[in-house]
C-alpha cells in the first residue's frame, strides 16, 4: 500500500542496519516505474553526450584527425599556455564576461517585465498579436539581422542615422567606435530575443491559480499590486531557475553575429574569446585549441552554476539541484 | 560484332545498377574525389568539362563532398573524419600538406614517373610547381596548377579602373602620378561631377581588402617582401608603411576615400555604382570591366575604364597585384586509394594537351569553336549573364591539377577589361606575386600564436590611425616596441628560414 | 463584478504605448525585410528601400522558387519539426515527471548527469566520429535522434510538474494507480501550457537549425530549409571563402536571401496564436479536497 508521504521511523529503528537496507529496497521498488521512464532518457545521454566526451582529452593533445584521437600525441597544458599567455587573453574573457553580464542585467529583467506587461493587456487578440510580433525577430537568422544591422547604423543612408539627424543630432558612425560595440550587440540580441523569451513566462502566468488574484482583489489590491504580490512569486522559481542556467554561459558568445559587426579599432571591447579562437583557427582546423578554450569556458560556467544554485537554495528553496 | 554491344549493354547496366554511393568502395572506373573550396565550388557530377574527361579517359568521377555544407573547413573536417578516405583528394596547399604530414597523402614521385609523363613535363616546365609541391621530407605528394598559364610569371589581375566620364565632365586628364591622383580624388568630391547638386560622390572604394591597394601608391609594402639584402621583411613594419598610413588617414578625413569603406563589403562595386557616386577603384580586370557594360543602360554618359597605374611617390610605375602561376590549389593521391595507376594515369590526362585545352575552353562546339584556327568562344558562353568566368566555372573550369590559359579567359573579357589587362601587361611594370613559405610542422608551432596576436595588434592600429582614432606618428614607437614583445623578430627569422629553404630548391 | 476605474484606464494607456513601441521595433526589420524582397536588388542595395517597396520585382522570388530544392527541403523542414518535436517531448516528459519527483532515489544524481552537457561539449571532431559510428551519415532518422533531448527544456519541464501540488497525486494513489497512469491522466492535461510551450521551444529549434543537418546529410533531397538558406547567404556574402577578394561578380543578392527569409518565416505567423489557446488556467477544482 503505497503513500506519498514519508513512513515515520522511530527514532531507535533508524540506526538499524537492516531496517534502512530494507528501507532502500522498497524505496527503489517505487521508483521502478520512474526508472522505466528514465530509461530512453538516460540512454540518449550516454549514447549522444557521453559516449563521445573522451574527444574532451584532445583539449591536452596535438590532435591529428588522420592518426585518430587516440593516437594524436599528448602534449599537456600546451594549448591552455598558449590561451592564456597570449597578451590578449585578459582582454577577451574580460569582453565575453561583460557582454554577458550587461545583457543578463538588461535583457533578462526586460523579458520578465515585458511578459508582466503583456499580462495586463485586456484583450485577447491584441495580446496574441503583440505576442507574435514581438516573436518573430527571433526567427530571422544571427546573419541576416546582423547584415541589418550594419545596414541601418551606416553612416550616410543608415535609417538609425537619418532619425538622428532629423532630431537635430549628429551622424555617428557607430561600428568603429569601441564604446558602442557591446550596447549595440546586447540591443541586438535583445530584439532577437525578448520576445521569444517572454513565452516561458507568459506560459508560467497563466498556470497561477486564478483563486489567488481574487483573494487578491477582494484585499483591496490594485493591478500593480496583484502583479506585485501574485503574478511576480507566481513566477519567482521559473525566473530563479532561467537566471541559473544563464549563469552557466557566461563565457559564451557566439562568433557568427560578432564576426560581421566588429572591426579591428572595435576589438578592444569587441574582441571575444569565440571570435579569437576563429581567428586563429581560420589558418587551420585546431581542434585542440578550441577544445582546451571550450574546456575553460565550462569550468566557469560550472563553478557559477552550482554557487548560484546553492545560494538560492539558501536563500529561496528553489535549486536546480 | 553483336557480341560486343552485348557486353557494352551489360556493362553499362552494370554501371547504372550500382547507385552513386557518397561513400568510397568506388566500382570499375570509377573514382571518388574530394573537392571542396572557396566555400562554394563544389564538384559536380554535371558539370560538362569533367564528363568530357570522363568519356575521353573511361574515368568516372563521384564527389563526395556535400554541396550543402557552405564551409569548405567544415567539409574538409567531416572527409578527414570519415573511415575510409576518397581517392582523390583536392584542395589548398595548406590542407594537403597537413594531410601529406599526417599520412593521408602517398608520395607521387615514382608514380609520375612510371605513368604520367605530362605531369612529369609540367614539373619541368615549372619549377615553382615543383618547389610548392615538394614536403619537407623531399616526396611530392599533390599536383598543383595554373588557370592562367604558366609561361608567364606575372600576368595582370587587378588594375585602376575610373570614371572617365567625370574626368571629361571636370576637364581632368587620368593621373599620371600620386598628386595628380590627388587633386582628381578631390576634384570628384568637390566638384560634383554626378551633377545632382549633394556632395554625395565616394572619390575612392574598394571591396573586402580596404585601402590595401593604396599602400603601393606610397612605397610601402603590406606583406612579406625581399629587402635589399634578399631578406624577408613584413611590409607593415617598416617605415614606408608609417609614411602610406599618414597620407592615406589624410586622405580619408578630407572625404577622398569611402568612409565606410571598411563595411561597405563584397557589393561595394554594385552599390557604389549603380548609385553613380562611386569614382575609382582598384580591382580584378575582368570582374570590374563588365560594371561599363551593366550601368551604361542605366546612367547618362557613363564611361568606367581602366587607367594605368599612377607612379608612385618614388615616381616608379608599379603594379603590385599580379596572378600567381599556380592557383595554390592541387590534388593528390590518398592512402586508401586502390586504384593507384589508374588515378594517376588520369591525372596525366589533365596536364596532356588535349586535358589542357579541354580545361581552357571547354568542349569543342559546345563552348568553343574554331574560326581560322583560332579558337573562340561561342556567342552562349560569351552573353552568359554573370560574365564567361563564372559561367564557364559552372561547366566544370576549376582549379585542379591541369594548366589552362589566359588567352582564354581574354576572350571572356568585355571591351574595356581586355583594353586594360593588355595595357598592363605590354606595360611590363606588373609585379610577381609573393607566395608565402611552407613551414615544418615545428615553424608553424611556433609561430601560429605570435603570429596570430601580431596580426589581430597591427589591424587595429592601422585601421584606428586610417580613421583617424590615433595618430600613426604618436604611436609608431609603441607600435614597433609592442611588435617586438609580441616576437616579430623570432617570425620573422622563420619566415626566412622557410623562405631560403624553399628557394634553394 | 471588476470595475474598471479610471485609473485602469491611464494604465492601459501606457500599456498600450509601450506595447506599440515594442511592436514597431520588433516588426520594422522583418517589414523591411519583406517589403526588401519584393523589390529591385539595386533599389534594395542603395538604400532606396525604407518603409515600401521600391521597383516592385519579382526577380527574387522567381530566383527562390528555381532554386535546387527548395520545396524538398521546405517539406524535410516540416517533417524534422513535427517529429523530431514528438521525439523531443516523449523523452522530455517521461525525464522531466521522474526528475520531478522529490522522492526519487538518486534525483540529485540524475539532475547533475544531464546539467553536465550544459556546460561541456565533447567537440565537433569527436561527435562527427560518435555519429559517424553510430551509422548516422546521410541518415534522416538521425535529425529526429540528434536533438532529441535538450538540458534546459527538460529543466523547466520539470519545473512545470513540480508547481503542480503532490495533493493531486495523493487521491489517485490512494486509487492504486501506477506512475504512468498518474503522468498521462493527470499531470499532462493539467500542464498544457507547459506542454505546448516547450513543444513551441522544440519546434522553433528544429525549424533553424542547420549546423548538423548540413554536417550529416550529405544527400540533397534530405536537408532542410535552413541549409539551403545559408548557402544562399554565403553566396551573397562570399564571406566564408578563403580568396574573398576574388574576380567575380556577386551571386545572389540581398534580396533573395530576404525572399528566402520570407518563405522560412511566414509559418511562425501562424504557430503563436495557435499555441496560446494552449495557455488556459490548469483546471484544479474539485481534484482534490479543499
Amino acid at each position: 500500500m503505497k503513500t506519498s508521504s514519508e513512513v515515520v521511523i522511530e527514532p531507535l529503528e533508524k540506526n538499524n542496519k537492516y531496517i534502512k537496507k530494507h528501507r532502500l529496497k522498497t524505496d527503489l521498488i517505487r521508483c521502478k516505474q520512474l526508472y522505466i521512464m528514465l530509461v530512453p532518457f538516460v540512454l540518449w545521454y550516454i549514447l549522444f553526450f557521453y559516449k563521445p566526451l573522451y574527444g574532451l582529452q584532445i583539449a591536452f593533445k596535438d590532435y591529428n584527425p588522420i592518426q585518430g584521437i587516440s593516437n594524436s600525441p599528448w602534449v599537456g597544458l600546451k594549448h591552455f599556455k598558449a590561451f592564456f599567455t597570449s597578451p590578449y587573453a585578459w582582454r577577451i574573457i574580460r569582453n565575453t564576461f561583460t557582454i554577458n553580464i550587461m545583457s543578463m542585467c538588461t535583457v533578462f529583467p526586460l523579458t520578465v517585465i515585458f511578459a508582466l506587461i503583456l499580462n495586463e493587456v485586456p484583450h485577447k487578440r491584441i495580446k496574441s498579436f503583440v505576442q507574435t510580433a514581438s516573436y518573430l525577430p527571433h526567427f530571422i537568422s544571427t546573419v541576416i539581422v546582423a547584415g541589418l544591422v550594419v545596414s541601418f547604423l551606416s553612416p550616410s543612408a543608415g535609417i538609425i542615422n537619418v532619425l538622428l539627424s532629423k532630431l537635430g543630432f549628429e551622424k555617428q558612425y557607430f561600428l568603429i567606435k569601441p564604446e558602442y560595440f557591446k550596447p549595440i550587440f546586447v540591443a541586438m540580441g535583445g530584439w532577437q530575443n525578448i520576445g521569444f523569451g517572454s513565452i516561458i513566462y507568459t506560459s508560467a502566468i497563466s498556470s497561477i491559480d486564478d483563486t489567488l488574484y481574487e483573494a487578491a482583489r477582494i484585499d483591496g489590491a490594485g493591478r500593480f499590486r496583484q502583479m506585485w504580490h501574485v503574478t511576480l512569486p507566481g513566477i519567482l522559481p521559473t525566473i530563479t531557475l532561467m537566471f541559473i542556467m544563464r549563469l552557466g554561459n557566461i563565457l559564451s558568445v557566439g562568433y557568427e553575429a560578432i564576426i560581421l559587426l566588429y572591426q579591428p579599432s572595435t576589438y578592444e571591447t569587441a574582441d571575444v574569446i569565440s571570435t579569437f579562437v576563429y581567428r586563429r583557427g581560420m589558418i587551420d582546423s585546431d581542434f585542440s585549441f578550441a577544445t582546451a578554450v571550450g574546456l575553460f569556458n565550462g569550468f566557469v560556467g560550472l563553478i557559477l552554476v552550482t554557487l548560484a544554485n546553492r545560494i538560492s537554495r539558501k536563500v529561496s528553496d528553489i535549486a536546480v539541484w | 560484332m553483336k557480341k560486343r554491344i552485348l557486353a557494352m549493354l551489360l556493362v553499362a547496366v552494370m554501371l547504372s545498377g550500382c547507385s552513386a554511393t557518397k561513400q568510397t568502395g568506388s566500382k570499375e572506373n570509377e573514382l571518388t574525389m574530394f573537392m571542396h573550396f572557396f566555400g562554394y565550388c563544389v564538384y559536380d557530377e554535371d558539370w560538362p568539362i569533367f564528363k568530357k574527361a570522363s568519356e575521353l579517359t573511361g574515368v568516372k568521377i563521384i564527389g563526395t563532398a556535400s554541396e550543402s555544407i557552405s564551409d569548405s573547413s567544415q567539409a574538409w573536417n567531416t572527409m578527414i573524419a570519415s573511415k575510409v578516405l576518397p581517392d582523390i583528394i583536392h584542395s589548398t596547399y595548406s590542407n594537403l600538406s597537413d594531410l601529406a604530414d599526417m599520412g593521408g597523402l602517398i608520395p607521387l614521385e615514382d608514380l609520375i614517373e612510371k605513368y604520367a609523363p605530362n605531369v612529369a613535363k609540367f614539373f619541368e616546365e615549372c619549377p615553382e610547381a615543383k618547389r610548392d609541391a615538394t614536403a619537407d621530407d623531399g616526396h611530392i605528394y599533390f599536383i598543383p596548377g595554373s588557370l592562367s598559364g604558366i609561361d608567364r610569371d606575372a600576368l595582370p589581375s587587378k588594375g585602376w579602373f575610373i570614371r572617365t566620364d567625370w574626368l571629361e565632365k571636370l576637364h581632368l586628364e587620368a593621373p599620371k602620378n600620386v598628386d595628380e591622383m590627388y587633386n582628381v580624388l578631390k576634384a570628384f568630391k568637390t566638384k560634383d561631377p554626378n551633377g545632382n547638386g549633394l556632395q554625395d560622390e565616394i572619390p575612392y572604394f574598394a571591396r573586402q581588402e580596404g585601402i590595401q591597394d593604396l599602400y603601393q601608391l606610397f612605397g610601402a609594402e603590406y606583406t612579406w617582401h625581399e629587402d635589399k639584402n634578399g631578406n624577408l621583411v613584413y611590409g607593415k613594419t617598416e617605415e614606408e608603411f608609417r609614411n602610406a598610413i599618414r597620407q592615406i588617414s589624410k586622405w580619408f578625413k578630407e572625404g577622398l576615400i569611402d568612409s565606410e569603406i571598411y563595411s561597405r563589403g563584397q557589393q561595394a562595386r554594385e552599390q557604389l555604382l549603380s548609385s553613380n557616386t562611386g569614382g575609382m577603384t582598384h580591382d580584378w580586370f575582368s570582374s570590374t570591366g563588365k560594371y561599363a557594360d551593366t550601368y551604361a543602360k542605366n546612367i547618362n554618359g557613363f564611361k568606367w575604364e581602366a587607367i594605368l597605374p599612377p607612379a608612385d611617390i618614388n615616381g616608379v610605375v608599379k603594379e603590385v597585384a599580379s596572378r600567381s602561376i599556380l592557383h595554390g590549389l592541387g590534388w593528390g593521391i590518398s592512402k586508401d586509394n586502390k586504384k593507384i595507376e589508374e588515378t594517376m594515369k588520369y591525372f596525366d590526362f589533365w596536364m596532356s594537351e588535349q586535358g589542357r585545352e579541354l580545361l581552357a575552353y571547354g568542349i569543342e562546339g559546345v563552348h568553343h569553336k574554331v574560326v581560322n584556327g583560332e579558337k573562340v568562344f561561342t556567342d552562349e558562353v560569351l552573353n552568359a549573364k554573370d560574365g564567361v568566368p563564372t559561367y564557364m566555372r559552372n561547366q566544370g573550369q576549376v582549379e585542379i591539377g591541369s594548366v589552362g590559359s589566359i588567352d582564354a579567359e581574354l576572350a571572356g573579357m568585355n571591351e574595356i577589361a581586355r583594353k586594360g589587362f593588355l595595357a598592363y601587361d605590354e606595360g611590363g611594370f606588373v609585379r610577381k606575386q609573393f607566395n608565402a613559405p611552407t613551414f615544418t610542422e615545428a615553424e608553424n608551432d611556433a609561430k601560429k600564436d605570435k603570429w596570430n596576436n601580431i596580426t589581430t595588434y597591427i589591424s587595429e592600429i592601422e585601421q584606428k590611425c586610417v580613421l583617424g582614432i590615433e595618430d600613426i606618428d604618436a604611436v609608431w614607437d609603441t607600435y614597433i616596441k609592442t611588435l617586438k614583445d609580441m616576437g616579430i623578430d623570432e617570425v620573422t627569422e622563420i619566415y626566412n628560414t622557410a623562405y631560403k629553404r624553399q628557394n634553394n630548391y | 463584478m471588476v470595475v474598471v476605474t479610471k485609473k485602469d484606464h491611464v494604465i492601459n494607456a501606457v500599456v498600450y504605448l509601450i506595447l506599440a513601441i515594442v511592436v514597431i521595433i520588433s516588426i520594422y526589420p522583418v517589414w523591411y525585410i519583406t517589403v526588401a524582397s519584393f523589390s529591385s536588388s539595386d533599389a534594395v542595395s542603395t538604400g532606396k528601400v525604407v518603409f515600401w517597396v521600391k521597383d516592385f520585382s519579382l526577380e527574387a522570388y522567381k530566383n527562390v522558387i528555381n532554386t535546387k530544392n527548395i520545396w524538398i527541403s521546405y517539406g524535410n523542414t516540416v517533417f524534422y519539426s513535427v517529429f523530431g518535436t514528438l521525439v523531443n517531448m516523449i523523452l522530455t516528459v517521461l525525464g522531466a515527471y521522474a526528475l520531478s519527483k522529490k522522492w526519487l532515489k538518486g534525483r540529485r544524481f540524475f539532475t547533475i548527469f544531464i546539467m553536465v552537457s550544459m556546460w561541456f561539449s565533447p567537440g565537433m571532431m569527436a561527435s562527427y566520429i560518435n555519429y559517424r559510428d553510430l551509422g548516422m551519415i546521410n541518415n534522416r532518422w538521425a535529425i529526429l535522434l540528434i536533438g532529441a533531448v535538450s538540458t534546459y527544456n527538460v529543466i523547466l519541464m520539470r519545473s512545470f510538474f513540480e508547481s503542480i501540488p503532490d495533493a493531486m497525486e495523493e487521491s489517485a494513489l490512494i486509487d492504486g494507480a501506477t506512475d504512468f497512469k498518474i503522468l498521462f491522466k493527470i499531470y499532462l492535461p493539467l500542464s498544457k501550457a507547459a506542454l505546448m510551450t516547450i513543444s513551441l521551444y522544440y519546434f522553433v529549434g528544429h525549424w533553424n537549425s542547420y549546423f548538423w543537418p548540413m554536417v550529416l546529410l550529405q544527400d540533397e533531397t534530405k536537408i532542410p530549409l535552413q541549409v539551403v538558406l545559408k548557402k544562399l547567404v554565403v553566396q551573397m556574402n562570399g564571406m566564408y571563402s578563403e580568396k574573398a577578394n576574388m574576380d567575380y561578380t556577386v551571386v545572389s543578392r540581398e534580396t533573395v536571401v530576404y525572399a528566402t527569409m520570407v518563405i522560412a518565416v511566414a509559418p511562425m505567423l501562424f504557430i503563436y496564436p495557435f499555441v496560446q489557446k494552449f495557455f488556459v488556467k490548469g483546471v484544479m477544482l474539485g481534484a482534490v479536497k479543499g
